[in-house]
C-alpha cells in the first residue's frame, strides 16, 4: 500500500452527515438551529472530502470524480429544500445518486475542478494507484461491478443495501460481485500481480 | 490469492489514504454557483406561469408568494430539436460558426473519427454537447429541457416513444439500451435515444415494461453517424 490506511468505517450503514430528527436542536456546521434543516453549502463544505473519495473510488482518477461530484451536487443543490422537507437521508441519496450517474452512461462534463490540485488541462492526470495492480484491476471492470465492490469494501454496505442503492435485485448483487471478484483474480494473475 | 486476501487486499485499498482528494478552497462556492447558475437557467426556460394558470390560482385564493419552495409549479417549455439541429445550431455546421455565434463551449475530449478526429464540445442552454467529425457538426445531444419536434424528451418513458414513433415498435419484452431511427424532415439525420438500463449496459436487454423505462439520452445524427462508423470517445 502506498500510505496510511484511513480508518475503517465502524457501522455498515455509513451515516456521512449528521441530519437530525424535526425539532432536534443539535448544532452542528450544516444545522440551523430549531429547525433541523441543513445548509446546502454546509452540508457540501462539510461532505466534499468523502465524497471525493468516493468519486475517487468509483472513477478511477482525480478528474473523473471531481466531475462526478459536481454533476450530482449540482443536481441535489437545485431540489434541496423539497428533499429536506421529505427528511430524505442525504447521505444515503448522493451517494445514490454518484453510483446510479456512474453507471448511467455517464459523460464527463468538464468543470472547474474542485481538488486541491486541478490536474493539466487535456493531459490524463496520473493517478497515485497507477502502479498498483489491483487498482489497475479495478479500472478493467464494467461500471457496475466497481460499484458493487466500492459499495461493498469502500461504503460497507450488505446485499440488500447495495440492491437497494443500485435498483437491481440481491441476486444480480450477488453475481456481480461473483463476477467482479473472479475478474479481478484473473487480472491480477495475467499481470503477475498475485502475492 | 484466496477469496479472503482478496477482500482484506481491496478493503485495505479501498480505504488508503492516497483515494483522498482534498477539496481546493472554495470548493464549496464553485457548487454553490453551479446551482445557482443552473437554477437561473431552469427558471429561464419556465418563463412565466401561463396567464391561465395565474387566473386559476388567482381565482382559488393561493397566495403567489415568493417562497423557497424549489418544487416546479408548471410545465416548463421545451427547446425544439428538429431533424436539422436545435436553433441556430445545425447539424453539418462548421465548428468554428459555431462557436463564433456562441452556439458552443470549450472542447470537453477528443477522439477518431471519420474524418480522423472527432471533439466533443460543451453545450450552451439545453444542448448537452456537440460532437464535430473534421470540424463539422455531427451530433446535437441535448438535455431535459430540450424536446424532438414530436414533444419526446429526457424523461418520457419506452412506451411514450413507441406511441410516437410507432417505426421504431412493436414494444417487445424488453426494452433497448437505445434506439436510432430518420428523424422526421432530417433528411438522413437520425434521433438517437437512449434508456435508463437495468444493468448499466446497452447490451443487457431490460426486462421491464414500456411504461416504467424512461428516457436518459437524446441526440441528432448526421448519416455518417450511422452504423459503426461514428466518433468515438476513450472516456
Amino acid at each position: 500500500m502506498h500510505s496510511e490506511p484511513a480508518p475503517r468505517r465502524q457501522h455498515h450503514r455509513a451515516q456521512l452527515a449528521a441530519v437530525p430528527e424535526p425539532g432536534q436542536d443539535e448544532v452542528l456546521g450544516g444545522v440551523v438551529p430549531g429547525s433541523g434543516f441543513v445548509e446546502f453549502a454546509d452540508y457540501v463544505t462539510a461532505r466534499l472530502p468523502d465524497l471525493l473519495r468516493l468519486g475517487h473510488a468509483l472513477t478511477g482518477n482525480p478528474h473523473d470524480a471531481s466531475d462526478l461530484v459536481q454533476d450530482v451536487l449540482e443536481k441535489v443543490g437545485l431540489r434541496w429544500n423539497s428533499l429536506q422537507r421529505r427528511g430524505t437521508n442525504m447521505d444515503a441519496y448522493v451517494r445514490r445518486s454518484m453510483v446510479n450517474a456512474r453507471t448511467s452512461r455517464w459523460r464527463r462534463r468538464r468543470r472547474e475542478t474542485l481538488v486541491a490540485i486541478p490536474p493539466e488541462r487535456g493531459v490524463a492526470q496520473p493517478d497515485r494507484f497507477d502502479d498498483e495492480p489491483l487498482w489497475q484491476a479495478l479500472a478493467e471492470l464494467p461500471a457496475k461491478q466497481r460499484a458493487v465492490l466500492v459499495l461493498r469494501y469502500y461504503e460497507g454496505l450488505n446485499e440488500s443495501e447495495i440492491a437497494e442503492t443500485l435498483g437491481i435485485s440481491a441476486g444480480t448483487v450477488k453475481s456481480h460481485t461473483s463476477r467482479a471478484m473472479a475478474a479481478l483474480r484473473n487480472n491480477l494473475k495475467s499481470e503477475g500481480g498475485v502475492r | 490469492m484466496s477469496h479472503d486476501d482478496l477482500e482484506d487486499r481491496l478493503e485495505a485499498l479501498l480505504h488508503d489514504r492516497g483515494l483522498d482528494l482534498p477539496p481546493r478552497p472554495g470548493a464549496t462556492d464553485i457548487v454553490e454557483g453551479q446551482v445557482r447558475r443552473a437554477r437561473r437557467r431552469r427558471r429561464a426556460v419556465q418563463t412565466a406561469l401561463p396567464a391561465a394558470l395565474t387566473v386559476v390560482a388567482l381565482a382559488a385564493g393561493l397566495a403567489l408568494t415568493g417562497d423557497d419552495s424549489d418544487e416546479t409549479p408548471a410545465q416548463p417549455t421545451y427547446d425544439i430539436l428538429d431533424g436539422q439541429g436545435l436553433g441556430d445550431l445545425r447539424i453539418g455546421m462548421d465548428i468554428a460558426d459555431a462557436q463564433r455565434a456562441g452556439l458552443v463551449r470549450d472542447v470537453l475530449e477528443e477522439g477518431k473519427g471519420n474524418s480522423g478526429t472527432c471533439s466533443q464540445y460543451e453545450g450552451v442552454g439545453s444542448v448537452d454537447y456537440v460532437v464535430t467529425d473534421g470540424g463539422v457538426v455531427v451530433q446535437i445531444a441535448v438535455d431535459a429541457l430540450a424536446e424532438t419536434s414530436e414533444a419526446i424528451h429526457i424523461g418520457d418513458t419506452y412506451g411514450d416513444v413507441v406511441k410516437t414513433y410507432p417505426q421504431v415498435g412493436p414494444v417487445g419484452r424488453e426494452a433497448p439500451g437505445e434506439i436510432q431511427f430518420n428523424a422526421p424532415g432530417g433528411d438522413g439525420n437520425q434521433y438517437r435515444i437512449t434508456f435508463e438500463t437495468l444493468h448499466g449496459s446497452l447490451d443487457v436487454r431490460d426486462p421491464r415494461p414500456a411504461s416504467a423505462v424512461n428516457v436518459i439520452g437524446l441526440s441528432l445524427l448526421a448519416p455518417s453517424q450511422v452504423g459503426e462508423d461514428f466518433c468515438r470517445f476513450v472516456s
